[in-house]
């Protein structure tokens, strides 16, 4: 079983989250609605919480190749935990996001999820460069693999943010050296 | 032309931005310094929160002590003086201004004329 959560700030009356899992083809294919679960739990105060165990918030399930979305919508208005799982022994890599009120997942877990990309970029970094179909091209990494690469850094940046929405994704130049840019004003300095 | 914002003392050449969300579109308007000596350009590290920017990269800063540190970088869409640049790479940092660097200026025809402290920006 895959299980993620995330705990959101609201500041609007609805939420819709999008929960991307990466599969292999043959699972992917098998997935349908009924292998998931919502878990919702509102939390006035921190010390009273309920949970509703649902999957009638359930507004879309799509398949995007590799990838599969279904978006919940919910109109709780107080600090919200969701808990997504699917019952596959098989999942890979587990993530949840928020469409259209990103930034309600917060700062820490937002960062968090970022460095995750950055270190699963680091760690093949140098497969990617032994690999002439990734070298000294931008690649985008997502749920910790190469989901997409190009030559031109916005376009690929264009391309990641309309399949997968506006997500901490990781792009990256599969080059040997390091890139340094200079900012000479003495307002920035390093902390 | 543009007057040199007094503020600091030698004047400096200083516009009205407007920072946008490249994707959802928010947008805040802060004071904007050009600065050449800037590879990239720099805003205050607030707006990141405030406009809900997304990390997408990282990139290596050296300062003027010549110290390199990593920073996260972002993508915006920056409007000065009725010009929109688009999907410009920034940094952010404690400060309270934009700091416009040659990433967004080298696609500018910028006149500084330093002696009657205006400035011109044009073509983009």
């Amino acid at each position: 079983m895959a299980r993620q959560h995330a705990v959101l700030e609201q500041t609007s009356k609805s939420i819709s989250l999008a929960v991307s899992v990466r599969r292999p083809n043959e699972i992917a294919s098998s997935m349908t609605e009924e292998l998931w679960n919502v878990v919702w739990t509102t939390s006035p105060t921190r010390s009273r919480s309920v949970s509703e165990t649902t999957n009638t918030g359930i507004s879309s399930f799509t398949d995007l190749r590799q990838t599969w979305t279904a978006t919940f919508t919910s109109t709780i208005t107080q600090q919200v935990e969701v808990a997504v799982f699917a019952d596959l022994q098989t999942s890979k890599t587990f993530s949840i996001f928020a469409i259209g009120t990103p930034r309600q997942l917060n700062d820490k877990m937002l960062v968090d999820s970022f460095e995750k990309e950055r270190g699963a970029f680091l760690q093949m970094r140098e497969n990617l460069l032994a690999d002439k179909n990734y070298k000294d091209k931008y690649v985008a990494i997502l749920n910790g693999s190469v989901v997409d690469s190009d030559e031109d850094e916005i376009k690929l940046l264009k391309r990641v943010y309309d399949k997968f929405g506006y997500v901490p994704v990781y792009v990256e130049k599969v080059e040997k050296k390091r890139r340094v840019v200079e900012i000479s004003t003495p307002e920035i300095r390093s902390k | 032309m543009m007057p040199y914002a007094l503020i600091e003392d030698p004047p400096i050449p200083m516009m009205q931005g407007e920072i946008f969300n490249p994707v959802l579109n928010i947008s805040e308007k802060e004071q904007a310094k050009l600065d050449t000596g800037s590879a990239l350009t720099v805003i205050p590290e607030e707006l990141v929160s405030r406009l809900k920017l997304m990390p997408k990269g990282t990139t290596w800063v050296k300062d003027f002590r010549g110290n390199e540190q990593e920073h996260r970088t972002y993508v915006v869409h920056i409007m000065l003086d009725g010009e929109k640049f688009e999907w410009v790479e920034i940094i952010s940092r404690e400060r309270p201004n934009v700091l416009v660097g040659r990433n967004v200026l080298n696609n500018t025809k910028l006149i500084l004329d330093g002696k009657n402290l205006v400035f011109k920006m044009e073509d983009p």
